[in-house]
């Protein structure tokens, strides 16, 4: 590395120099450069393209003599955003420079939203900056934290646009089905929802506290790390007022990476029928065959009969190009004592299925007034209102139009199909298909229009802080913010709505999730001597959650088509309550010396309503030390920071309410007694976690090299474990299990070039986790976490997280596969093969900036190594003889072992169905072969693993910034346009046939399995900032 | 000054935290749901009406539990219908894991707890009427479960143990017998009297002395049942049950559970998938008979051919063959070749037809079999109680014992006709009884028309069917199981996925001890003894 440095030096003062002719005359400026609402020391001042360079004195003062024509300023500082200004025929300049969160600044966003200087931190933290969401901005924002932070794994669902996602930060812990989801902060304050809906441009920094060490003073529900979000509050801008206008177009096409066949038509044993759901017919030689369709006009009008061709787009034709367009405008009114800033977006989105849109308002206004110098009054209130016209239904559902689109016959025309439904005789609409009310598919573009879930969600965020500085040493906070979700649900099923509404269904719901935290906390600051300086700070919290949902559906309508619960036949109410309350006090302090070595640790104490009376209080501590070596100890000049860290913690967590004792459900003049058998003395969970790592910087900070280990340890969870049904119940409650997760996270940080014309940044993130299965309970060894067609989640001692296991091959001792006396491979009766694992082997995001006078172009590559999909959709298509490899041996000429599955060796079975040694030579044809391996019901997990590994140009974004110069004839402070890109290309995709991202759902037991997933999509477009 | 404060507000913080818990456990307690641990007789009729619906699958979780159960096995192995459905293969003799785990999941999961919750509880409470009502049901209950898989947890059920043992099948039944004696007993003692459930007893309203009828004749069910495996025992508890005389004898003592649009008979949910229709076998049968009651079991084909009816007699139901290709099945279209349900069966939303427990036809079917054997049956011939259970049947469905030509049913000689026009019925016994023939030509005559009167209670038709030989079937086109022959019915089903997972030890020890054979397919279960 030093050798390429040294020649980066030299090309920066090559640089100079060449930059430096234009000398003229001499002018002196001087001025006052301030930010966060204080002078700032140390900055520097440069004139753009000369060597001539100032640095602002202890009050933020300078003075520089710069030369030539149209001298410009550059004003850069450490922590702050540079800031470029053209001089012209003033001599005083006063800055404001505002923090750039970008970089790797030295102060960060801790638990309970404390700020704390990176370097007394004694576990690893990771700040992902704003600007990068801004721009290459996705619907959910939490997609765009993928491949920026290390140890971070982010899948997506295939519900259509702003779709939920699942964020785990270094791996899998819980057995809770979606038990491994991190805490969301936003401003200090554990939010109930996630932060999907949050305005990318309302966004100050987002900061990732990956394990139990950072997250212990959230107590019990950050075991699984906590992301914390911190908003602007317009402070750093400048006094007065100012306003920032932004805008964000996007094109969202479909990624689709199946390969079909595009010979063979809708059949079986190669005779085409125009009712099966296979592509097992005839080879398409555009002869006449008779037409599909269930409308008498319509088939008229085609003259009954149509040519039997391939239809090789007709699959893609479903799905449309989707957008993004979001409007954003803000506004800072800033003086002495108050910052005040509303910022307001509304996001409109579509989505690649017809009739997947949303339209989301999100406002924002905050205050932060410091009064009698003392008091800082800090109030929030965020309103965000989402509109989504139909939320898609995903997975293997009736109700997802993906799942029909992906098995269209290959010689289905798109024409037919878009022709989705007709009035017959009698009036009533009706769908347009091959085989009314049939249960193996249906009309896609009629599920499209005609299944209908939309959805409003409304949600306040409201916060209210006072912090009273009594004296320059103690302060106390008080806190409280509310996260209240509404949500209003309707579900619209048409009658003929194959299956699920032969005759039309209805169903509307409202629910209303509230998240209530209060906080009270005393913080003293004092530096004792100039050697020895303390922290020390206790609080309190008190949590309320409640969740209320009250609905009615039903179906069969008296009126076709008239969407009321009243029109229904036997409309049924259904309703839900939850409540929870939880009370903590928690102490922790730091001792620091010589500014150099820190000691901190916490302690915290919750009582939980959710716990058996016994054991509702539990506490848990952490203890951290770190230790900056380079400013202990002389080390060679090469290496300009060294700072080593530990830290211990244990976090308690406790359970969902009602989970005590055996519920009784009363329904409709019954009471059934509820199959799960709660542990009335359960214990709360616990994660106990060790951390260590260093961070070493070269060259002036232009070489960072940041390593963390780390394990983690949750014991004592709460599951519900699989006992003998025959037992009394289905499932007991139990306390036990120790899921261990180590791994290793690497940052690495390179600026070869950093010049005020010219740096490149480099930043990779590496990260590997393995987990393992310790225990279970001394009884249990295996918990079945769910279970599908194809698969079954099952956890099991000694092993890995998140093995699913499906049928398989029957093999002989030698691992040779059993063939039948038809040539057809043996199947295992039960999901009893390990087939395949999602946990990565490990993760690593690459992101390089490049900035070139006031152009730069970033692009982040996302990569995972190994790890697992299995994927039902494929066992279907294959079964349905819809994918290129099915066209291979139509005639019966395939062998297992030679020509298909070329990679195993297969035996033959004598009729005792024992393996005889003799090698396979039974010929079979595709479709027998298929149809045993795939199909909906007992597909061949093993036939249908696919590698997930990939590595995706996931962001690039090339932006200019429009020089002040330029800007002075205009009404703009700043403006900068952008050209952004998501998701554009797999660099490679071992997955091949989809993209092992999209998953069906963000719990445990859905995770590396695609059923029928949407496709992912690339998105591009453009994006303007202007500042006024 | 700042110690005081520190002071101040730690004190605060302290007693805000701990004055505050003394309502959690009132927060934590649902108000929208019981606790079992808290019920009271006030609520017990409630688990009652749970405890009867649920083994019957009324009710929403039980209509998905009820096609793994009946519709995707007994259904189609007890010959009333064949699947449509490309890729169902439990028509080729594929015994589907997942769709038995649901199966028998459910039973355990939803029904035995309740059964034995409403037993336990009356028990414990001094309600000794409704405790054997319970037991009664319990009985009804478990052996529909036993005939399916043999050896299956019973006597331990509900013992909260890890492990949960297998009783064996003979013991099992033996154990029935038992039950109902004391069940009995009890309700000889109540004659006349009834249950404070009053009409939460969905059966019969409390009445005890139509639970005794049901339990005698359920008696008589189990007892022929063993015939071939213990005459002994199969005479003497058949016997028994004839001395007490207590029979369910007219349609109005039916053992029948209401629907209503709660509990909706299971029929009306799954008919609207379009996975089954009727069978060859049913139709060569009834069309041969031109039955008349084949309107209330089927609709009309859309596609009806009308080039196989009998003379002079329009008979537009149509059945398929059972074990039909995939390839068949993708190439035609058998929702419309075949007979659906009939509408009552298949009007979506509606509460259908009422479930029926057991039938008075049944128990002439049965006293008519006893009889064959010799036994004391209090009274009446074979053909005696052959004809009244096919008038009994008839009667049910408000008919008056005539075939669809206006002549008298029972008499008729009628045999089944071949469902094609081409392939010959697979039998030729007529109606009219064959008072000439041999006990095993009677035998097939007398569970022919059980069969006919059992629809579409196939749980107790594949029972009979195992047991009997009867009725005589068409070859399915296809196995997928070399070990099941197309000429013949799996016996019993294989052992579920789940038990392998959660109860290893006491499903293997079952297949070692109790099951007598390999766990498949073709074990035959301890009374499928012919």
């Amino acid at each position: 590395m030093r050798i390429p440095l040294t020649l980066f030096y030299r090309i920066f003062l090559v640089s100079l120099t060449l930059f430096g002719f234009q000398t003229l005359q001499a002018q002196t400026i001087s001025g006052t450069v301030t930010g966060d609402g204080d002078v700032l020391p140390g900055v520097n001042v440069l004139q753009q393209g000369t060597t001539i360079g100032t640095v602002t004195d202890v009050n933020g003062n300078y003075s520089i003599s710069v030369e030539g024509d149209n001298p410009v300023l550059v004003f850069t500082s450490v922590g702050y955003e540079s800031e470029t200004v053209t001089v012209g025929a003033r001599t005083t300049i006063d800055i404001t420079m505002m923090a750039d969160l970008t970089e790797l600044t030295e102060v960060v966003v801790t638990a309970l939203g404390i700020t704390k200087e990176k370097r007394t931190l004694t576990y690893s933290t990771q700040e992902v900056s704003s600007q990068g969401i801004e721009e290459a901005r996705p619907v959910n924002i939490t997609e765009a934290l993928s491949g920026k932070v290390a140890g971070i794994a982010i899948t997506t669902t295939g519900a259509g646009v702003g779709a939920p996602t699942k964020v785990v930060l270094r791996g899998n812990r819980s057995l809770q089905s979606n038990g491994s989801q991190p805490l969301y902060v936003i401003d200090g304050i554990p939010v109930g929802g996630d932060i999907s809906d949050l305005s990318p441009d309302d966004i100050a920094s987002i900061s990732v506290l990956k394990g139990g060490n950072a997250a212990a003073l959230y107590g019990s529900r950050a075991n699984n790390g906590a992301i914390i979000v911190t908003t602007k509050s317009g402070a750093g801008a400048p006094e007065g007022v100012t306003a920032t206008l932004g805008f964000n177009y996007q094109i969202n096409s479909p990624i689709l990476l199946a390969e079909y066949q595009n010979e063979f038509g809708q059949g079986s044993a190669g005779v085409y029928s125009p009712t099966a759901f296979t592509s097992w017919g005839p080879r398409m030689t555009g002869q006449i065959v008779d037409h599909w369709s269930n409308d008498p006009e319509y088939l008229a009008s085609i003259g009954g009969t149509y040519a039997l061709t391939p239809q090789p787009d007709n699959v893609r034709d479903f799905f449309q190009n989707g957008h993004t367009m979001a409007i954003s405008a803000g506004v800072n009114i800033n003086n002495e004592n108050s910052n005040t800033s509303i910022n307001y977006t509304n996001t409109d989105g579509s989505g690649i299925v017809p009739q997947n849109e949303l339209n989301r308002h999100y406002l924002n206004v905050r205050n932060t007034t410091t009064l009698f110098d003392k008091l800082t009054v800090d109030a929030k209130v965020s309103y965000i209102r989402s509109n989504f016209s139909d939320v898609l239904v995903s997975g293997e559902s009736f109700d997802n139009p993906a799942r029909y689109a992906y098995i269209l016959p290959r010689n289905l025309r798109t024409q037919d199909l878009e022709y989705f439904q007709f009035t017959n005789d009698a009036g009533q609409l009706r769908q347009h298909f091959y085989v009314p009310r049939s249960n193996e598919a249906g009309n896609p573009y009629w599920t499209a229009n005609n299944v209908q879930r939309p959805r409003v969600n409304e949600r306040v965020l409201g916060l209210l802080s006072l912090k009273y500085q009594i004296t320059d040493d103690l302060s106390i906070l008080a806190r409280s913010g509310i996260d209240r979700r509404n949500n209003y649900n309707e579900f619209l099923r048409y009658v003929d709505t194959y299956i699920t509404a032969d005759f039309g269904s209805y169903e509307k719901a409202f629910n209303s999730d509230i998240e209530w935290n209060s906080d009270l906390l005393v913080s003293y600051q004092k530096e004792l001597n100039e050697n020895i300086t303390i922290g020390l700070n206790a609080g309190a919290n008190l949590r309320v959650a409640r969740f209320e949902e009250v609905g009615g559906r039903g179906a069969n309508f008296n009126v076709e088509n008239l969407f009321s619960l009243g029109n229904t036949l036997q409309p049924r109410p259904f309703e839900a309550f939850a409540e929870r309350e939880q009370q903590s006090v928690y102490a922790f302090g730091e001792i620091g010396f010589y500014n150099a070595i820190f000691l901190s640790g916490s302690f915290r104490n919750d009582w939980s309503s959710t716990l058996p009376e016994e054991n509702r209080s539990y506490s848990y501590p952490s203890v951290g030390l770190t230790a900056v070596v380079s400013d202990l100890v002389d080390l060679p000049s090469a290496i300009s920071f060294f700072k080593i860290r530990g830290s211990w913690a244990e976090v308690g967590n406790d359970t969902a309410p009602y989970n005590l004792s055996r519920e009784a459900t009363v329904n409709a003049g019954t009471i059934s007694l509820s199959p799960v058998l709660p542990l009335a003395d359960l214990r709360p969970e616990r994660t106990r976690t060790i951390e260590a790592g260093f961070d070493l910087r070269f060259l002036e900070d232009n070489l960072r090299f940041d390593f963390t280990y780390y394990r983690s340890n949750t014991f004592d969870q709460l599951f519900a474990t699989n006992v003998p049904v025959a037992s009394g119940v289905r499932n007991v409650f139990l306390n036990g299990a120790d899921i261990q997760n180590q791994g290793i996270e690497i940052v690495l940080g390179i600026t070869p070039v950093s010049t005020p014309t010219f740096s490149w940044d480099l930043t990779a993130n590496f990260a590997r986790n393995v987990s393992e299965v310790v225990e279970i309970t001394d009884d249990v060894d295996v918990l079945i976490q769910g279970s599908g067609f194809l698969n079954e989640y099952q956890i099991r001692a000694g092993e890995p997280f998140g093995i699913q296991y499906s049928r398989g091959f029957e093999r002989d001792d030698n691992g040779n596969v059993l063939i039948d006396s038809q040539g057809l491979p043996i199947v295992t009766a039960g999901k009893t093969v390990p087939v395949a694992n999602f946990q990565p082997d490990w993760l690593m995001g690459i992101s390089n900036t490049f900035k070139y006078k006031n152009f730069s172009l970033r692009a982040l590559v996302d990569m995972r190594q190994g790890g697992q999909v299995t994927v039902f959709t494929e066992a279907i298509m294959a079964g349905s003889g819809l994918l290129d490899y099915t066209a291979q041996g139509r005639d019966g000429s395939l062998i297992f072992g030679e020509n298909i599955f070329a990679g195993e060796s297969a035996v033959l079975v004598n009729e005792n169905g024992e393996p005889t040694g003799t090698p396979n030579n039974i010929t079979m044809s595709a479709e027998d072969l298929w149809n045993r391996l795939g199909g909906r019901n007992t597909p061949v997990g093993e036939a249908f693993i696919r590698d997930a590994s990939n590595i995706r140009l996931r962001e690039l974004s090339f932006s200019y910034s429009v020089p002040e110069s330029a800007l002075s004839a205009l009404p703009f402070r700043s403006a900068r346009v952008s050209l952004v890109g998501r998701n554009l290309f797999f660099l490679r995709n071992a997955t091949e046939y989809f993209d092992p991202e999209a998953v069906q759902s963000v719990n445990n037991n859905a995770e590396g399995l695609n059923s029928f997933a949407l496709p992912t999509t690339r998105s591009f477009g453009v994006s303007v900032n202007l500042g006024f | 000054m700042n110690r005081t404060i520190i002071c101040i507000a730690a004190l605060s913080v302290l007693f805000l935290a701990n004055s505050c818990t003394d309502d959690f456990t009132e927060l934590n307690t649902d108000p929208k749901n019981l606790t079992v641990d808290n019920l009271t007789q006030s609520e017990y009729s409630a688990v009652v009406k749970a405890a009867q619906y649920t083994p019957a699958f009324l009710g929403d979780p039980a209509r998905g539990a009820f096609q793994l159960t009946q519709s995707l096995f007994s259904d189609i192995y007890g010959g009333y219908f064949a699947t449509t459905a490309p890729n169902f293969n439990s028509d080729k003799f594929i015994l589907v894991g997942g769709w038995l785990n649901g199966a028998f999941n459910y039973f355990y999961a939803n029904a035995a707890p309740q059964i034995k919750f409403a037993e336990d509880f009356a028990a414990d409470n001094g309600f000794d009427l409704e405790n054997a009502m319970m037991k009664v049901w319990r009985v009804w209950s478990y052996h529909r479960v036993t005939d399916y898989w043999g050896p299956i947890p019973y006597s331990e059920f509900g013992n909260g143990e890890l492990s949960v043992p297998y009783d064996a099948q003979d013991a099992i039944y033996r154990d029935f017998f038992t039950t109902l004696d004391e069940a009995i007993s009890v309700l000889q003692s109540n004659a006349g009297a009834t249950s404070f459930l009053g009409a939460n007893d969905l059966v019969y309203g409390g009445n005890a002395d139509q639970w005794l009828r049901f339990a005698n004749t359920l008696r008589l069910r189990l007892a022929i049942r063993v015939k071939y495996a213990d005459p002994t025992l199969s005479q003497t508890e058949a016997e028994k049950a004839a001395s007490l005389g207590e029979f369910i004898e007219t349609n109005a003592d039916n053992a029948i559970i209401e629907t209503n649009p709660d509990f909706r008979n299971p029929y009306n949910t799954i008919t609207q998938w379009g996975e089954f229709r009727i069978s060859a076998d049913m139709e060569s049968v009834l069309k041969g008979y031109e039955d008349p009651r084949m309107q209330f079991y089927a609709a009309p084909a859309a596609e009806a051919d009308p080039s196989d009816d009998p003379a002079g007699v329009e008979f537009p139901f149509e059945g398929m063959r059972n074990g039909q290709s995939q390839v068949a099945k993708q190439g035609n279209d058998f929702n419309a070749l075949a007979s659906d349900m009939a509408p009552a069966y298949t009007a979506a939303g509606a509460p259908g037809p009422n479930y029926v427990a057991m039938n008075a036809a049944e128990s002439y079917f049965l006293r008519a079999e006893g009889a064959l054997e010799g036994w004391n049956m209090g009274g009446g011939t074979a053909q005696d109680f052959y004809e009244q259970g096919i008038v009994t049947s008839h009667e049910e469905y408000g008919l008056d014992g005539n075939n669809l030509s206006g002549n008298p049913y029972v008499q008729s000689t009628n045999t089944p006709a071949s469902y094609n026009g081409s392939d010959p019925a697979p039998s030729q016994v007529p109606v009219a009884f064959n008072t000439g023939g041999d006990k095993e030509a009677q035998l097939e005559q007398i569970i022919t028309q059980k069969w006919i009167s059992l629809y579409p209670n196939s749980q107790e038709a594949w029972a009979e069917k195992r047991r009997t030989g009867y009725p005589a079937f068409y070859d399915r086109l296809n196995t997928d199981d070399p070990t099941i022959p197309v000429n013949t019915v799996p016996r019993r089903v294989t052992f579920v996925d789940g038990e392998f997972t959660t109860n290893a030890e006491a499903v293997n020890a079952a297949i070692d001890n109790q099951l007598g054979g390999p766990d498949n397919g073709t074990t035959r279960l301890w009374w499928d003894a012919k």
